[in-house]
């Protein structure tokens, strides 16, 4: 019940976005670019990918929380730009992507996983995440606030060293 | 109650099973998501594929310095050594926090990992700035040298893994071990659970089955009660059960009554008081009244109705039973009336009776006549003031006055007798004359009536006595004075006749002598005539002195005197006439002063002297004494002559009485009786002591002058 009201929500929104971002086009990236999206997008402006630098990514709103990771013990403050906002603005149309990171990994991720609302993370306590960090981009689930992301199908969702995603 | 604890006892049965059930399914659930953590925990993979990554990147770092050192240029971003440093670094790094850090520790590769990392840290300037081709070629010694290490921990953490891995299964294989000891568990209390739900379904049925029987049973009884109404209801006031006794007590049928609420069926429901009890009954008290009321033709009808709580399928329902008891209820009201007439005829019985109490009370307390009433144990009903006022009574018994008690106050009175004394229920009735104080006669009369009541009588009956007793002396006095008579006609009868006789008998000789009497004889003759004459003469006196004494003529002149000197001075005179008799004195020398008439008192020593003298024959002898005792004087005259008889001793101071050893001896039977006058006259006495042929002593006394006197003789 729950889902299908956050699903609906979410179409609305998505809907709404989309038709108030689709008379902006995406710029060209001025920066190096961080992140490439691809796949079934309505927004792009190089070769059919929207690429987004810095700027651009930090242009779409900050979002923030503190959690656990698989990784370590502690808790730490994660700070970027919603996961959502990014796929909006690229005006995704699809039901999963694939994230894939500058080690090669990849990993598939469903768009329904936006309901939890994981952020890609660009500060970590406050430090701007390098490539020896897991940076520069970094996706992040609010492990703490939802107990079923604390399983190993989402601690694999965690992607760092992010620079696509490949919406199908 | 032993039911009772056996349910209870099967209740906890249950209820260990059920605990039982439940605590071996939490156990093995419990179990179960230990192994779920630990195998959600299980990453053993995880930490080889980071490892291998890791070496991975080493490889690909060592190739880039290679390229680097071989002067290749111009590649891409991909391929710098910058960035293969950094992703080897963010590689290394991983395997040096967390859980990894962890496993590497434990094949005691940390260090060298850790020293590794710092190396590549300190090269990360070196390769930013333009590294020679020579310190490449170090560098990519050195990754190299981290390329095995990685190969190596990944070697050892496989075969940790392997070790873990048998121990896990040990582990697994204990937790399936006990799961299956908790589901035999589970099995078994399910079973038992099964087993009881079962029986209970069972029993559920039974019960359900008598349930319906007695449902049944029921509906039959209510239905075929004729003569009661039941009537079942629920709080809203709407009829449930309507039997066909309703019908006949208010003409309602039952399918016409069920499920319409009761003030719609008739009025009777819609009363204030119904509605109450029906109420009280839904609220579970119980109540019962009757309903009075006037149909439409005028008819009385009286209604029985009791209610009842009852509780039916968790409902609170009430039930009334209703009857018609108007027989009953007019009977009653007649009988409640006939009770008030009969209490009003009561009360004024009662008062009449009262009245006529109170009259009969205020007659008996008004009546001269003492008045008690006592019951037949001799309890005191009530008695009036007269007896109350009665001497006896008011002395002794004014407290708890019963009968017996009544009749003992009277016991001691003159005229009492034993009866009085032993009264005891059932009292008998007497009539009794009792002296209850001086000169105040009483009669009490005792009698029952009805055999229960005892009333008394106590009747002044003063008067009557007086007039009796006077009676009595009167005619005392009468017979008295004919026995006078009598003795006076025989004692004149012998007494006179013979002088008479020596009289005739004198004159005879003498006229039929005539002239041949000697003077002598003669003389003899005359001497012999004169002492008859003498004789009658003395008769005639003292019949005179009686006659006289009889008629209250002689006079009491009492005066002091000397009682010795009187008595030697008659003596004296009579031993001169009486020479022949010896008379001896036995007297106090001292004078003896007495109070009394000396001439009277004469006349009584000179009938004892003579009395002494003639009764004693050929020579008498008599003693006088005089003495003194107390206030009064004594004097005897004794003789030693015939006697008088004892029988005849209490006759002797009769008068005219004459005792039968006298005869023959001249005496008129007047002596002594005068004397004994005398003597009373001066309220003294005279007795006598006297054996036949034995002699007589007469005793006469009379009060001393003065006290001084009495003191002296004293």
């Amino acid at each position: 019940m729950r889902y299908v009201m956050l699903l609906g929500m979410l179409a609305t929104l998505l809907a709404g976005s989309s038709a108030a971002q689709a008379a902006e086009t995406l710029p060209r990236p001025q920066g190096p670019v961080l992140l490439k999206v691809s796949g079934k997008i309505e927004q792009t402006n190089v070769d059919g990918e929207a690429h987004f630098d810095r700027q651009m990514l930090e242009a779409l709103g900050k979002a923030s929380f503190t959690t656990g990771s698989a990784l370590t013990d502690k808790k730490q403050l994660f700070e970027g730009v919603s996961l959502r906002a990014v796929l909006e603005r690229a005006g995704a149309k699809g039901s999963s992507m694939q994230a894939s990171a500058l080690n090669n990994y990849k990993i598939q991720i469903p768009l329904d996983d936006m309901k939890y609302e994981p952020i890609i993370a660009m500060r970590v306590d406050g430090q701007v995440l390098k490539l020896r960090d897991k940076g520069p981009l970094w996706i992040v689930y609010p492990r703490d606030a939802y107990p079923e992301l604390q399983a190993q199908i989402y601690d694999s969702r965690w992607i760092w060293q992010l620079n696509k995603l490949h919406v199908e | 109650m032993k039911l009772n604890v056996k349910n209870h006892k099967a209740g906890l049965v249950t209820l260990l099973a059920m605990a039982v059930l439940a605590i071996c399914l939490s156990f093995a659930v419990a179990r179960l998501f230990n192994i779920e953590r630990d195998l959600r925990s299980e990453d053993t993979h995880t930490n080889l594929w980071m490892i291998s990554q890791s070496q991975f990147e080493a490889v690909l770092m060592a190739e880039s310095l290679a390229r680097y050192a071989g002067g290749e240029t111009g590649t891409q971003l991909e391929q710098t050594p910058e960035f293969r440093l950094a992703i080897l670094i963010s590689r290394i790094s991983v395997l040096l926090e967390g859980p990894q850090a962890e496993v590497i520790n434990k094949v005691d590769l940390l260090g060298d990992l850790k020293t590794a990392y710092l190396q590549l840290t300190l090269a990360e300037k070196m390769v930013d700035s333009n590294m020679s081709a020579e310190e490449a070629r170090r560098l990519r010694g050195q990754v190299r040298e981290l390329g095995y290490t990685l190969q190596a921990a990944a070697n050892e953490v496989m075969l940790l893994n392997r070790t873990e891995a048998s121990a896990k299964r040990e582990m697994y294989m204990q937790v399936v071990l006990e799961s299956f000891a908790f589901l035999t568990g589970i099995v078994i209390s399910a079973a038992f659970l099964l087993l009881r739900l079962f029986r209970g379904i069972q029993e559920a049925n039974r019960a359900k089955e008598l349930l319906q029987q007695e449902q049944e049973l029921s509906n039959l009884v209510i239905n075929n009660v004729s003569n009661q109404g039941i009537v079942m209801f629920d709080e809203n006031q709407e009829c449930l059960l309507w039997n066909p006794g309703m019908e006949g007590v208010l003409n309602v049928k039952p399918d016409m009554a069920v499920g319409r609420l009761m003030q719609e069926l008739d009025p009777l429901f819609a009363k204030e008081d119904v509605v109450r009890s029906f109420r009280l009954a839904i609220e579970g008290t119980s109540s019962v009244f009757e309903d009075e009321a006037t149909d439409a033709d005028g008819q009385q009808r009286c209604l029985e109705i009791n209610c009842f709580p009852v509780s039916m399928a968790h409902r609170k329902l009430g039930i009334a039973f209703m009857r018609d008891v108007t027989e009953q209820w007019l009977a009653r009201k007649q009988a409640e009336r006939q009770n008030f007439d009969l209490e009003i005829k009561i009360l004024q019985r009662t008062a009449a009776l009262r009245q006529a109490e109170r009259r009969l009370i205020a007659a008996i307390e008004s009546a001269s006549e003492g008045f008690a009433a006592f019951d037949w144990t001799g309890k005191l009903l009530f008695a009036n003031e007269q007896i109350w006022a009665a001497a006896p009574v008011a002395f002794w018994c004014r407290e708890e006055m019963s009968l017996p008690v009544f009749l003992r106050c009277f016991a001691m009175c003159e005229g009492a007798d034993q009866r009085l004394l032993v009264a005891q229920p059932p009292f008998d009735e007497i009539e009794i004359d009792l002296l209850i104080k001086k000169d105040v006669w009483a009669r009490l009369s005792i009698t029952k009536a009805d055999g229960a009541t005892i009333f008394v009588r106590l009747t002044d009956i003063s008067g009557y006595k007086q007039v009796a007793n006077a009676l009595q002396s009167a005619l005392d006095r009468e017979r008295e004075t004919t026995d006078a008579y009598r003795n006076f006609v025989s004692m004149v009868s012998h007494q006179f006749r013979t002088p008479l006789a020596i009289l005739d008998s004198s004159a005879q000789r003498i006229l039929r002598r005539g002239p041949n009497l000697t003077p002598d004889e003669l003389s003899n003759r005359i001497q012999k005539i004169r002492n008859a004459g003498t004789r009658l003469t003395r008769l005639v006196e003292s019949v005179l002195n009686a006659a006289k004494l009889d008629a209250g003529r002689i006079e009491l002149n009492p005066e002091p005197c000397e009682l010795v000197y009187l008595i030697m001075d008659i003596c004296e005179r009579q031993s001169e006439l009486n020479s022949h008799a010896d008379i001896r004195f036995d007297v106090p020398e001292l004078p003896v002063k007495v109070y009394c008439d000396s001439m009277l008192i004469e006349q009584v020593v000179l009938n004892l002297l003579t009395n002494a003298v003639k009764y004693s024959g050929e020579n008498p002898v008599v003693e006088i004494k005089v003495w003194t005792e107390g206030a009064r004087a004594f004097c005897s005259v004794r003789d030693w002559g015939i006697g008088i008889p004892a029988d005849e001793l209490p006759k002797i101071f009769d008068r005219f009485y004459r005792a039968r050893t006298a005869s023959g001896i001249a005496g008129t039977g007047i002596g002594l009786n005068f004397a004994q006058r005398i003597m009373h006259l001066h309220g003294g006495d005279i007795q006598v002591e006297s054996y036949e042929a034995g002699g007589s002593l007469f005793t006469f006394d009379l009060p001393l002058s003065n006290a001084d006197q009495a003191q002296q003789a004293a």
